[in-house]
C-alpha cells in the first residue's frame, strides 16, 4: 500500500468521523397520553358519541385513534383533531350502545416522531330507560385540559413514584422458602449432573 | 508502521467525538421486564452450593484432563445455512441503518432490539451453548466482502495489506468491549446512538479490514467476533479456521485449549464486571449510596467497579497463570450472562413482532401486531429461578474445574514448585466472592428510572 492511498484513507475515514460527530442531539420523549374520555375502565351509561385522547405533545396527522367492539371490528376511526393539534377524536357514525369497546391510540410526535401506541377500554352500559345522571360521555366541544387525571392513564403507560422504595409490584409471586423448594432442588441436580459428569472425566477431548 | 499508528489514533480519537455527542434521555437498555426475584432461600441454597463445589474441585478432588485433540479438520455448515445466516446479519444491519436514518422511537425500533437483545444477549448464548453463529451473521464482514466484490467488478486494484503490529494483540477489542459496556450501562444508549455508534463502528471495521486483512482484523480486534469466539470455548461446536469449518467437541473442553492471552482475562474481567455491575447498580443498597448519579460519577463507578474486577483477575494471573485464570472465569461470565438477562431476552425479544409490523416505524400496523405488549406471564417463577440458579452455580463449577485442570497443566514461571491446591486458593477466593455477589443482586428489588420522569422520581420494581 501506497502512503498516498494510506492518506486518503485517513482523510475519508477521518471526514465519516467528524459527519458521524456533527450529528445533532435530540431529545427523546413520546406524546404521552394525559386524558381518555371515556377512560381506561371506566363504565358509562349514556350511549357515546365521541371517544377523545388529549397528548402532551402536538401530533402529527399519521396519528390514529381507532375503536374496536368486542369482536374486534373496528367501529371508529379517528385522528388528530382539526382544531386542536394535541388531541384525537373518534367519531362512531352510530353512537356507541351496550358493550365493551376497545380503544387503540397511535401517536407520533410531531416534535421527534416518537410513536407511542396504548390500548384501553371502557364499557357502555346504558339502562333501558335513560337516567338522567350525566355520565362522563363528551362532545367535541368537552374541555380539554393538560393536566393528567390519574383514571386516563392506560395501564399500558409507564407508571411513576415519587419516591424509590422497592416494593413487590401486584401479582408479583412471593418468594416464599416453600415455592424456592423444587426450582433449588432442580437446580443443584441439574449441577450435581455436570458435577458427576466433570469429576468422572479423565480426559478432555474431541 | 507509523503511519498506521496515525490511522488507528485518528480513527479512535474520532470515534470518541462521535461517542460525545450529548444525548436525549433514553430508557435503560435493560430495563426489569420480569418481575419475580431469586427467593433468598435460593440465593443461600446457592451460594452455599457454590462454597461447596469450590472447595470439591480445587481441595479435595484432583481432577486432571490432557489438552483436547484439536487436529480434526471439521467441515463447512450447509451452504443454505450461511447463506440464511449471513443474510440474517445483513438485513439486521440495513434495519438499523434504516430506522436510524428515518428517525423516531418506538417499540417497534430495532436498534437496540438486535444490539442489546438478540445480539448482546442472544448471540452471546448461543455462541457459548452452541456454535460459532457469529462467524456467518457478522455483517461487518459481509459488508467488508460485498464491497470487495463490487470493486473487483469495477476493476479496483487491490493494495498490499499492513501487517497488524502484533503487540495489538485483541487489546483493541478490550478497549472496544469496554466502551460498549458504558454504552450500555452508563450511557444506557438508545436506537438513535446506537445507530451512529453502529455506522461510525462499520465505518472504523471496514477500514480496517482494508488495511489489515478482514480475518487478521476481525480475530484480534473486532469485539463482536473477539468476544463471541472466546465465548465459543464452551461450545460443542468450535471453529476450526477462518473459512468456517467446525468441529464437534467435548462441551467446554474448549476451556482447556491453548491460546489465552492476558487479554482475554481482562476481556471476561470486564465482562463478569459489567454484569455485577448491571445487577448491583439498580439495588436499592446502591441507590442509598450513590442515588442517579450524573454520567461523570456513574462512568467513574463502573470504572472503579471494572476496575476492581479486572486487577483482582490480573492478581489471580500471578498465582495460576492466565490460561487457568481464564478457564475459571470465563464459564461464570456466561451463567452469569444467562442468569442476568435470560428473561430480558425471552420477553423483550418479543419486540421483533412489533418491528415486522411497522418495520421503519410510520406507525404502520402492517400485520395487526403493532399493538402486541411483550409478556413474561408465561413463564413460571419456578423455571427462572431454576435457569438462574444453575446457571450460576453450574458456570461456577465448570469455572472451578477448568481452572483446576488449566492450572495442573500449566503452572506460571516460578511457581512451578507450589502446591497446586495453594496456587488456586486465590481464584477460588475470586470465584466464590463473585458468584456469591451475582446470587444476592439477583435476589435484590431493584430501583430504576422512569424513562420520561427524569432522576427525580423512581419506580421500584424487581427483577428476575
Amino acid at each position: 500500500m501506497t502512503s498516498r492511498s494510506g492518506g486518503r484513507r485517513l482523510i475519508l475515514v477521518a471526514a465519516a468521523v467528524a459527519v458521524l460527530a456533527a450529528f445533532p442531539a435530540t431529545a427523546f420523549a413520546h406524546a404521552e397520553l394525559v386524558r381518555a374520555i371515556p377512560a381506561d375502565g371506566s363504565t358509562v351509561t349514556e350511549p357515546v358519541t365521541v371517544v377523545s385522547a388529549r397528548y402532551s405533545q402536538d401530533l402529527t396527522s399519521a396519528s390514529s385513534l381507532n375503536v374496536l367492539d368486542a369482536s374486534g371490528a373496528t367501529v371508529a376511526n379517528g385522528g388528530v383533531d382539526s382544531g386542536d393539534s394535541r388531541r384525537m377524536l373518534a367519531r362512531p357514525d352510530v353512537p356507541f350502545t351496550n358493550g365493551t369497546y376497545t380503544v387503540k391510540s397511535t401517536s407520533i410526535s410531531a416534535e421527534d416522531g416518537d410513536i407511542e401506541r396504548l390500548t384501553w377500554t371502557f364499557t357502555v352500559e346504558v339502562a333501558a330507560t335513560p337516567a338522567p345522571t350525566p355520565g362522563p360521555t363528551v362532545g367535541a366541544s368537552a374541555p380539554a385540559t393538560s393536566s393528567p387525571t390519574p383514571e386516563a392513564t392506560p395501564s399500558a403507560a409507564p407508571s411513576a413514584s415519587s419516591s424509590p422504595t422497592p416494593s413487590a409490584e401486584p401479582g408479583e409471586p412471593t418468594s416464599s422458602t416453600t415455592d424456592a423448594l423444587l426450582p433449588i432442588v432442580a437446580a443443584l441436580a441439574l449441577v450435581l449432573v455436570l458435577a458427576g459428569f466433570l469429576l468422572n472425566r479423565s480426559r478432555a477431548g474431541r | 508502521m507509523r503511519r498506521a499508528r496515525a490511522l488507528v489514533g485518528a480513527v479512535a480519537g474520532g470515534s470518541l467525538i462521535a461517542l460525545a455527542v450529548p444525548v436525549g434521555v433514553a430508557a435503560h437498555s435493560l430495563n426489569p421486564t420480569y418481575t419475580s426475584r431469586l427467593p433468598l432461600a435460593a440465593y443461600l441454597a446457592g451460594a452455599a452450593a457454590t462454597v461447596a463445589l469450590s472447595f470439591v474441585f480445587v481441595l479435595v478432588r484432583d481432577v486432571r484432563a490432557e489438552r483436547p485433540d484439536t487436529r480434526d479438520r471439521g467441515h463447512l455448515p450447509p451452504a443454505p445455512l450461511r447463506l440464511l445466516l449471513r443474510a440474517v446479519g445483513l438485513i439486521g444491519w440495513l434495519w438499523i441503518v434504516a430506522q436510524g436514518i428515518a428517525g423516531g422511537t418506538s417499540s417497534a425500533e430495532v436498534a437496540t432490539l438486535f444490539l442489546w437483545v438478540y445480539g448482546w444477549v442472544g448471540v452471546a448464548a448461543i455462541s457459548a451453548l452452541g456454535g460459532p453463529i457469529w462467524h456467518w451473521l457478522d455483517p461487518f464482514s459481509t459488508l467488508f466482502d460485498v464491497g470487495a466484490w463490487v470493486t473487483r467488478r469495477l476493476g479496483v486494484r487491490s493494495w498490499d495489506l499492513a501487517d497488524y503490529p502484533a503487540r495489538l494483540g485483541r487489546w483493541p477489542a478490550v478497549i472496544a468491549f469496554a466502551v460498549v459496556v458504558w454504552l450500555e450501562l452508563v450511557l444506557e444508549a438508545g436506537p438513535q446512538v446506537l445507530f451512529i455508534v453502529l455506522v461510525g463502528y462499520t465505518a472504523l471495521t471496514l477500514a480496517m479490514m482494508a488495511q489489515y486483512g478482514r480475518d487478521t482484523w476481525r480475530s484480534n480486534a473486532e469485539v463482536f467476533t473477539v468476544w463471541f469466539r472466546m465465548l465459543g470455548r464452551l461450545a460443542p461446536y468450535a471453529l476450526v479456521d477462518e473459512t468456517g469449518r467446525v468441529r464437534r467437541r467435548s462441551f467446554a473442553s474448549g476451556l482447556l485449549e491453548p491460546g489465552w492471552t492476558l487479554a482475554d482475562v481482562v476481556l471476561v474481567a470486564l465482562a463478569i464486571g459489567s454484569i455485577l455491575f448491571d445487577g448491583l447498580s439498580q439495588t436499592q443498597i446502591w441507590f442509598e449510596a450513590f442515588g442517579f448519579p450524573a454520567l461523570p460519577i456513574q462512568t467513574a463507578l463502573l470504572a472503579a467497579f471494572l476496575g476492581i474486577v479486572v486487577v483482582a483477575a490480573l492478581a489471580v494471573t500471578r498465582f495460576v497463570g492466565v490460561a487457568a485464570s481464564g478457564a475459571g472465569l470465563l464459564p461464570i461470565a456466561v451463567g452469569y450472562l444467562i442468569a442476568h438477562y435470560l428473561t430480558y431476552l425471552l420477553i423483550d425479544g418479543q419486540r421483533i413482532v412489533i418491528a415486522l409490523s411497522d418495520p421503519f416505524q410510520r406507525g404502520w400496523d402492517v400485520i395487526g401486531t403493532a399493538f402486541f405488549v411483550p409478556t413474561g406471564a408465561w413463564l413460571p417463577p419456578g423455571l427462572v429461578w431454576t435457569l438462574q440458579l444453575a446457571s450460576v452455580v453450574g458456570g461456577h463449577m465448570l469455572g472451578a474445574w477448568g481452572g483446576h485442570v488449566v492450572a495442573a497443566l500449566d503452572a506460571p514461571a516460578g511457581l512451578e514448585g507450589r502446591p497446586l491446591t495453594v496456587r488456586q486458593i486465590p481464584l477460588a477466593v475470586v470465584m466464590v466472592t463473585l458468584t456469591t455477589l451475582t446470587l444476592w443482586s439477583l435476589g435484590q428489588a431493584i430501583v430504576v428510572t422512569p424513562p420520561e420522569t427524569g432522576a427525580a422520581q423512581a419506580v421500584a420494581t424487581s427483577r428476575g
